[in-house]
Formats: C-alpha cells, structure tokens, sequence
C-alpha cells in the first residue's frame, strides 16, 4: 500500500534469524548429528535413497514464511493498483502532447474513458472473469480438446453458435454502415474542404463548437450504451453476447440552439466519424479475445463477451499507464459489500435518479419539454 | 479436533455399501505375490471399507492369531469406518472388527480386523518393535502425509525387512504416486480410477488485487447465472469463514429480493465449528421459492478441512482462492507460525477435484494460470517438514531408531530441526550427553503428550502439586476452553475474569476446570458452560484426558498429591513446577514497555492479548510462543528469576549465556542468592 496505507510497526529483535544459534557448531545437536556421520550442508535421510530427487528445499533449511496481512491476491503485486498514480497519468498526457504525440495520447484518454465508464457498470457487482484452463480428470488437468468426443461436439457447437453471432453482429453492422455509406462517401470527398472550412468556422467565431459537440453526443450514446448494459445485467444476467450495436441512427439532435445546417452536419459526421472509430476498437478487442480463447466459448457462459473484451484488451496492453484496468475487480467495489444490503440497494436507487438528472434527454422527457425536431 | 469424517454419518449414506471401482482378483493377484504394495484409488473408490475386507479373506488372520491393521490420520473416520465395515460384514463392533484410538480401545481377543489411527499404531511399535501382532498392515490416506504416517512408513520398511511374513499396503489418493513408488522400492503400483466426473478449471485472466472481495462476487455470480449445484467456497480461517457467510448472507437476500436468484443458505465449516453445526452442511439445498421456481442453493464456506475425505454430496462448483493456512516450526528461534500461505499445485487439484463428485463441475481459481504454475509449489510440505520434533525424536529413541541422521524418511526433516529437538531433550533430561535415552526419557515417552509437558508431570510431586499438574496438563491438551463469540466479546471477557488468577493464565486454567467440577456446575454442566462462555466439548475432552493420564500415572507409580488449598506455598508450588517442564519457554520485560525478550533465543514477543497476566511481570513463562499478526507467547503465567536458576540449572548456566540484559539480570538474581545462602551458612 503506498502511503495511504495502514501502517503496521512491529518490532525486530536484534538477531531474527537467531544466527547466534545456527552458528554455534558446539551445541548439543550439532555434536550428536556429526557423530552419527552428518556434515554442514547436507540434508538428513537414508543414504542414496532412491527418492532422494523427490526432497524439496524443506529437507535442507526450515520453511520460511512470510507474514501477509493484506488480502491480496494470489500474484498480485503490491502497488499494482491505479490508486497510487496520484494524478501522474494526466501530467503524463499533457506531457506526450507538447511531445506532439496527440494523436497516440487522444486514444488513450478515450480508452481510459471508456474502460472507466464500463467499470461503472461492474461496480454494482463487479462480473468476475474468468478463463478456462481445461478439464481435471482423474488429478491432471487435461486440456480441452482431449476430452471424450461427445463434449468435443458440445463445444463445437459453441463455438459455432458463437461466430453465428458474430455473422449476425457483422451483418448488422454491414446494414448500419449501408444508411451511412453515402454520407460517408460524401465527407471522404469533402474532407479537405471541410477542413478549411471549419478554420473559417472558427475564425467566425460561431456560438457553437462543432467538436465539442460531437463530444457530447458519444458521451451521450456511451451512457446510453451504459443503461442499456445495466438493464441487461438486471435481466437476470443472461448472457448477453451483443457487443454494443451502433445507436447513433437513432439518437436525434439534442441541442436546441440554432444550428446552421452545415455545422449540425459536420457535427454529424464527426459523430459517426468517431463511433466507427469505436467501433473498431471494439471489433479489434473481440478479435483478440478469440484469439485469446479460441477453445474458450465457456468462459462466456459466466461473462458477458463485451466484459471479456475490455479484459483482453486491457491485459493485451500491459504496457499501458492504466493498471486499473488490470485488475479484475473494480476498485471501488469493495463499497458493495462495505454497506449492507438494504442500504447498497438505496445507493443504487440514488445513483440511478442522479444519472437521469444528469441526462437533458432524460430530463426533457420528465419535464415533457418539447423540442423542435 | 474435526469431528465431521469423510464417512460421517448421513440420510444419504445408509447402508449400501460402495460399489467398488474394480475387481478383487488384479488386487489379491499383485497381494499374494508382493510384500509391498503401493495402492492408489480417490476418495470414493470404496478402498477404506473393501480392501481389509478382501485382505481379511484372503489372508484368514486368525488361523495364526494373528490382525489386520488399518490405520486411518483421524480419530473419527478410524470408528465411523469400523463401524461400516461391521455392518458389512454382519459382526457387533468391537468383536471381530474393532477400533483403537487414543483414550479409547474397542477391541476383543476375538478381533481380527483393527482400524486405528496411525499415531496408535506407532504408540504400539514402541512397545513392539516387530508389530508381531499384525500379519498385514494397511497405511491409508497415506497422501496425507501426517507426521505419525510418515515415521510409521519409515519405520515399517525396516520391519518388513525383519519379518517376511509381513504385507504392507500403502492406500494414497492419486498424488504423489512415483514418490511413494520409489520410496518403497519400486513397489508394484495398483492404481483404480476414482467415480469421479470432469472438472472444468477456471483462471481469472488478471491477478485478483482482493481475494476476499473477489471470492465473495464469484460465489454471487455463481448463484445468479449459474446452474443448479452446491458452491464450495474455501477460505483460511474462522474469522474470515464467519465473516464471508454473513456478506454472502445479505447479498444473496438482495439478488432474491430483486428475483435474480433463487433461495440460497451459507453453511460455514472449520475445525473448531461446534458438531452439530459441522452436521448441518450435510442438509439438502433449500427448495425453490415458489413451485418452478429459480432452484435454491447451498454454499459451504470452508477451511482446507473439506480438502481431503471429506465428500459433500452436491458440490458441483468449488471456488478457490489458493490460500490455506498453515502451521510451520522454525527451530531457530522456535516460533510456530500459523499464516496465510499460498497453496500448493496438488492441493489445488483436490480442490478442484471436490465439484466432481456426483456430476461434472466448475472450478473457479481466483488466480491466474501462470500464477498457478508459477507461484505454486508442487506438494503441499508434510507434517514432519513442518513440526517441531522434540516428541517425534524422544518416539523415534523408545522405538529403537539410534541413527537419527540416516533413518529413512519420505522427506527428511531440515538439520537445523532435529538439532533443537535433540537439544530440547537434553535439556530435559530426556537424554544424556551422549544421545542415548535416559530414565526420565523413558518414562516420559509413556506419556502421549510433548516431552516438556510429560517431564513437567513427571516431576511435579517433587512440588507436591502432582493432581493440579495433571489437571494443567489435560487442560493445555486440548483447545481453546475460552468461547469469545463475535457478537459478545465484552460478555465473555467478564465472564473470563470470573475464574481469573493474577499470577497468570495456567492457574486461570485450574480453575476454570476446578469450577467445572463443582457441584453447582455439574448439575447442568452443559447450560453453565454456555453461560460462562466455556467450550463444554473442550472442558469435557480435558476431563477424558485427565483420567487417562491419571491411569498412566497410576500405572507408572508416581504419586498423585496436592497442597492443601489453604496452605501459602499452594500457587508457589505450581508455578515452580510449571517452571520444571517449560524453563526452556521462559521470557524477561524489556525495561518498562510491553514488549518481553525470549530467554537465550532473544526473539522480542508480545504477550498475546487473551491473557489475564497484568503487564507488569518481569519473568515469565509460556506455553506457546506462535507468529500470527505478531510474534505472540500464548498461556503466560509469571515466575521468579531464583526459581529458573534453581530448577534448571543446566540450561540457565550463566557462563554459557549471551551478553545482554538478561544475562545481567540473572547474574544479579545469582550473585543476591550466593548473598543469601552465604548470610544463612554463617
């Protein structure tokens, strides 16, 4: 724990590994070992005995242990937990963009956006992960393909089941991207005009900063995207194998100020721009995730597949600044079980009023604010 | 002690017997030609109740008067399996078939089938060094590796040398097997195949940064997306166990509430657990809410005591942290530790290998599976790499074993331990200067019981105190006789002051026994336990030892006597003959502060904090000196400096001391009695 952490004084003697003892060659033991043949250095036991290779280090020196008094994990390490970056991780962006490295900085402070947000929707009860490591019969673990036939089939047909669902998502997203193709073509071939025209836009100083917009809406979607997740997991989490469906073809204009036609559609492209830019990262993760798991279709009986790709992503970039990510449990859960179950559920309740106040779409609706289309 | 044995009685259990795995005859093929035999099967395979079965066939024992052991690491599995196998056979229990464990031998001339625990076994070796009695001798649950299975391995493949006439069977559960082969020369090797079902092995993909937190959401998960089947979650201790029940507890009325889940009931079970309760994870899984409902569930909250032969019918999802805890010596500076460790590989295995049993499961492991194979060690470290060895060595010497250095062991023991329990000895007087065992060690060895304890009986009407001491004695064999509940800690302690003694928690001890005896108490002893927050099952288990040390003592011709009460010397006496068996166990304060510096090993110890000793004793002595969150000595009672260099003075030989406070101390103590018998010789 760094500095925060509990501090715990205890008291060393003056000789902890008692050497006063262990070097002392005239004591009792000592003479009665070396009597019955026992030279320093060599363990006890029967003379080229014939399991003398199956000995451990206990047969040469006591077992040393180590005091742990945390709840740590088995391989975690200590101090492998965000909480310690003190705010090193933003002076890090600020710095990788005077170093002109915007472009590799925007993607990672997206990246981080997002991994946090989903954290949020963990936080209630932080879906475990987990990967399969094959099947134990008989005291040895047997990977899975060795496996009688029959479970071979079943598998198989996971796994079949499995891509089918992802022809299925493809397809959708050939559909999506069809409604936007023309657009799309439009904005490749307008590209460099747009972008001298946003100059002038600036120079002109209009009331309205298209990026920013832009920014608001996939916030916007991402909550979406948020709750829809939420009412999934309520849905007695069923296995939910949707990776997030494109929204944005449904989510109409927010604001309400006047907009120029031209900049309400460069906000609109910039939008799509940058939802299909999501949704290759996204569609990037997955990949890798099965490439990761190939014989792996169990794991998503127990975790929604979009779960296990924030996973994989995150623990493919060990490299990354953000450890939080890398650890499976989230790390404000440990509120879930810190306040007791009546109070955990008022929590929620409060929390979910206090995003619907946060939402204007929301609110316009509570309100029954009518908005010009 | 663990009551609940892999054969505990159940509804399910009845009668049937198992049906075997395998046939008799490859068995009585390898048997009838080989004098060793190595035997592997699971838990489960039906070998404990079948094969002395086929062996008491085959070999008809009785036409040479002669037994078939079975020994078995548990005092209850050795009568609940006695009592199967009498049933199967048709035959009353303690007639042809028979048990033997410590304090209780239920046996006949007629016997010819006897399960017992290993450490009766070697406790009869001592007194027959050729086990003569016995035509065959069966080792079970030898994966086990408790420390009296493996001296008894050690010492059986020397007697099966001696005698030819004599079959031994090694019974292991899979782990292990090449080990044990080679061990045994090359034993043939029988290996069934346990009824068990494919486990499918889950890993986190990242190091869990809170296993606690993280086992807690597993289990909940489990429940709530999961099929129906029993969770096993493993834990290390009783705090964590209870506490993990209660979270698990509340969650789960959440998930009901919200309707995410079906029923589900937390049984937590650990060593100390009170029987009854233990009992209770054997009850079904509770029924649906409503008629088609979500199915309920049961969760067993467990230390690693559901690890081995225990079968819990219905697990089908075990939860594995990788951690356990465990006690481990350290000779140096003679600390028994008792901290979370990781697990090992073959520990993991059977873990896993628990959700198998009556369909095929899951095996959720909140580590990573390079952690699994990294951080891991292959075998867990048995009984004898971990003990202190003091009453094993004073066994060893009575069973005829000189050469301590070369006896064969599965796994020798570190040097450096079997020098301090060679040394312990001869401080005791257990053995002379030249290793070999002396009266007093002899007589000590006819104890069960640690020698400093068995010397400090043995000497104790020297302090005409002989009855309390066996009283101590019978009170420090067994556990915790103090209940502390969660809930009521304050109540307990003032309950805990009512038998308090300001010289130290010993006398506490006498009279917490002696109050159990009286009158008032044995009138409801059950119901005034419970109000003084006593554990009656420990009060009454100290009661049985005493008696049956008593008989030893009575046996071996020591007197038994006691102070009058009213007399001034009544507690002095006591203590001085605490101070005979435990000078070696001796601590001295640290200037004013609350900090206690062993005597000779200089390891700084706090008083552990359930003690009733005011911190302001300078001397004195403890039971146990063990490493939990701290270096703690357990059960202090505190002496004078002049009783130490008086009683002992072998071990208190100032020349042969370190510099230091305590070396100043004591000669301050010495030069003010050399003082005192000068001024009364004049």
């Amino acid at each position: 724990m760094g500095l925060a952490g509990p501090k715990n004084r205890t008291r060393i003697s003056n000789d902890p590994q008692n050497t006063t003892w262990s070097n002392n060659t005239s004591r009792f033991g000592h003479k009665i070992l070396t009597s019955q043949g026992w030279t320093p250095g060599s363990s006890l036991g029967a003379t080229d005995a014939a399991h003398a290779a199956h000995y451990t280090a206990a047969s040469s020196s006591h077992i040393r242990v180590l005091l742990k008094d945390d709840n740590l994990g088995l391989g975690a390490k200590r101090g492998s937990e965000t909480a310690e970056n003190f705010g090193l991780a933003g002076l890090a962006s600020i710095l990788g963009r005077l170093n002109g490295n915007e472009e590799a900085v925007k993607k990672e402070e997206e990246r981080r956006e997002k991994v946090e947000q989903r954290a949020y929707v963990y936080r209630k009860y932080g879906l475990m992960n987990f990967v399969s490591g094959g099947f134990l019969v008989g005291g040895e673990i047997k990977p899975k393909n060795e496996i009688q036939v029959k479970k071979e089939i079943e598998i198989k047909e996971e796994i079949e089941s499995e891509s089918g669902g992802d022809e299925k998502k493809s397809k959708k997203r050939k559909r999506s991207r069809d409604i936007k193709e023309e657009e799309d073509e439009d904005a490749q071939a307008e590209q460099p005009k747009l972008k001298r025209k946003k100059k002038s836009m600036n120079l002109r100083g209009e009331e309205v900063d298209p990026p920013q917009d832009s920014s608001s809406k996939t916030k916007k979607s991402k909550k979406d995207k948020k709750d829809k997740d939420k009412k999934d997991k309520k849905s007695s989490k069923s296995s939910s194998t949707d990776t997030p469906t494109p929204i944005s073809s449904t989510t109409t204009p927010t604001s309400t100020d006047p907009l120029t036609d031209k900049a309400r559609r460069k906000a609109e492209k910039r939008a799509r721009k940058e939802e299909k830019k999501l949704k290759k990262a996204l569609k990037k993760a997955a990949k890798e995730a099965a490439a990761a798991q190939q014989s792996n279709p169990a794991a998503s009986d127990d975790a929604s597949s979009e779960s296990e790709d924030e996973e994989t992503t995150t623990t493919t970039t060990p490299g990354s600044s953000v450890p939080t990510s890398g650890v499976a449990t989230p790390a404000s859960g440990g509120m879930m079980f810190g306040s007791g179950g009546r109070h955990g559920v008022r929590q929620r309740y409060i929390r979910q009023k206090k995003m619907a106040g946060m939402d204007p779409q929301a609110l316009k609706e509570i309100f029954m604010v009518k908005t010009p289309s | 002690m663990f009551i609940v044995g892999s054969h505990a009685p159940g509804p399910r259990r009845g009668n049937h017997a198992y049906q075997l795995t395998f046939s008799s005859g490859e068995f009585l093929a390898l048997y009838q030609k080989y004098q060793i035999l190595v035997f592997l099967g699971e838990t489960g395979s039906g070998k404990t109740t079948q094969i002395p079965q086929f062996v008491l066939f085959d070999d008809l024992p009785q036409k040479t008067g002669k037994m078939v052991a079975c020994t078995q690491p548990r005092r209850v599995a050795a009568m609940s399996v006695a009592q199967r196998v009498a049933d199967e056979m048709d035959v009353q229990l303690g007639q042809e078939v028979g048990y033997s464990i410590r304090f209780e031998d239920n046996t006949s001339p007629n016997t010819i089938l006897k399960y017992m625990t290993d450490g009766m076994l070697l406790r009869e070796a001592m007194n027959d060094h050729n086990l003569s009695r016995y035509s065959t001798i069966i080792l079970d649950e030898a994966h086990e590796r408790t420390l009296a299975t493996d001296i008894l391995m050690g010492l059986l493949k020397d007697v099966v040398e001696r005698r030819p006439d004599l079959k031994l069977i090694i019974m292991s559960a899979t782990l292990d097997a090449t080990k044990f082969q080679k061990y045994f020369n090359m034993a043939p090797l029988l290996a069934v195949a346990g009824r068990t079902y494919p486990v499918e092995i889950f890993y986190t993909p990242v190091a869990e940064r809170d296993y606690l937190e993280a086992s807690l959401r597993t289990v909940l998960q489990i429940h709530a997306t999961e099929a129906e089947g029993d969770i096993l979650l493993f834990l290390t201790g009783e705090e964590e166990i209870e506490d993990a029940c209660k979270k698990i507890n509340l969650e789960a009325q959440d998930l009901i509430r919200e309707d995410a889940a079906g029923p589900l009931v937390v049984y937590p079970l650990y060593g100390s657990l009170p029987p009854a309760q233990q009992q209770k994870i054997f009850s079904p899984a509770p029924p649906p809410l409503k008629p088609g409902g979500r199915p309920g569930r049961k969760v067993i909250v467990s230390t690693n005591i559901a690890e081995t032969s225990l079968t819990i019918d219905g697990i089908v999802y075990v939860v594995d942290p990788g951690f356990s805890k465990q006690k481990i010596y350290n000779p140096r500076i003679r600390v028994e530790s008792l901290l979370v460790t990781p697990i090992s590989k073959a520990s993991a295995q059977q873990r896993a290998g628990r959700a198998g049993r009556t369909r095929p499961g899951k095996c959720f492991r909140l580590y990573t599976e390079e952690s699994f194979k990294k951080d891991l060690i292959e075998q867990t470290y048995p009984e004898v790499l971990r003990s202190n060895l003091s009453s094993t060595v004073l066994e060893l010497k009575k069973l005829g074993v000189d050469d301590l250095v070369h006896f064969d062991l599965m796994d020798p023991p570190a040097p450096e331990t079997l020098m301090r329990a060679l040394e312990e000895l001869n401080y005791l007087a257990c053995l002379d200067d030249e290793g070999e065992l002396t009266a007093l060690g002899k007589l000590a060895s006819a104890f069960p019981l640690d020698p400093a304890l068995a010397v400090m009986l043995i000497t104790s009407p020297e302090f005409y105190c002989s009855n309390e001491m066996l009283t101590l004695t019978a009170m420090l064999s067994v556990p915790q006789v103090f209940v502390r509940p969660a809930n009521n800690r304050q109540r307990a302690d003032e309950m805990k002051q009512l038998f308090a003694h300001p010289d130290g928690d010993h006398i506490t001890m006498l009279n917490v026994y002696h109050a159990f005896k009286s009158d008032e108490a044995q009138e409801n002893p059950k119901q005034w336990c419970h109000d003084h927050f006593l554990s009656y099952r420990a009060l009454q288990q100290a009661d049985n030892i005493r008696m049956q040390l008593k008989r030893i003592m009575e046996r071996e011709e020591l007197e038994l006597m006691s102070t009058p009460f009213t007399h001034k010397k009544y507690y002095e006496n006591i203590r001085r003959a605490l101070v005979a068996g435990f000078f070696m166990q001796v601590a001295r304060r640290e200037g004013n502060g609350k900090n206690y510096t062993t005597v000779k090993d200089e390891q700084s110890v706090l008083l552990h904090p359930s003690t009733v000793l005011a911190q302001n004793d300078e001397w004195v002595v403890y039971n146990e000196f063990v490493l939990t969150s701290k270096n703690y000595i357990r059960n202090v009672t505190s002496v004078k400096p002049e009783w130490l260099l008086d009683i002992a003075p072998n071990y208190y030989d100032l020349d042969a001391f370190k510099e230091g406070e305590t070396k100043k101390a004591l000669q301050r103590v010495a030069n003010k009695m050399a003082r005192q018998t000068d001024n009364g010789t004049r």
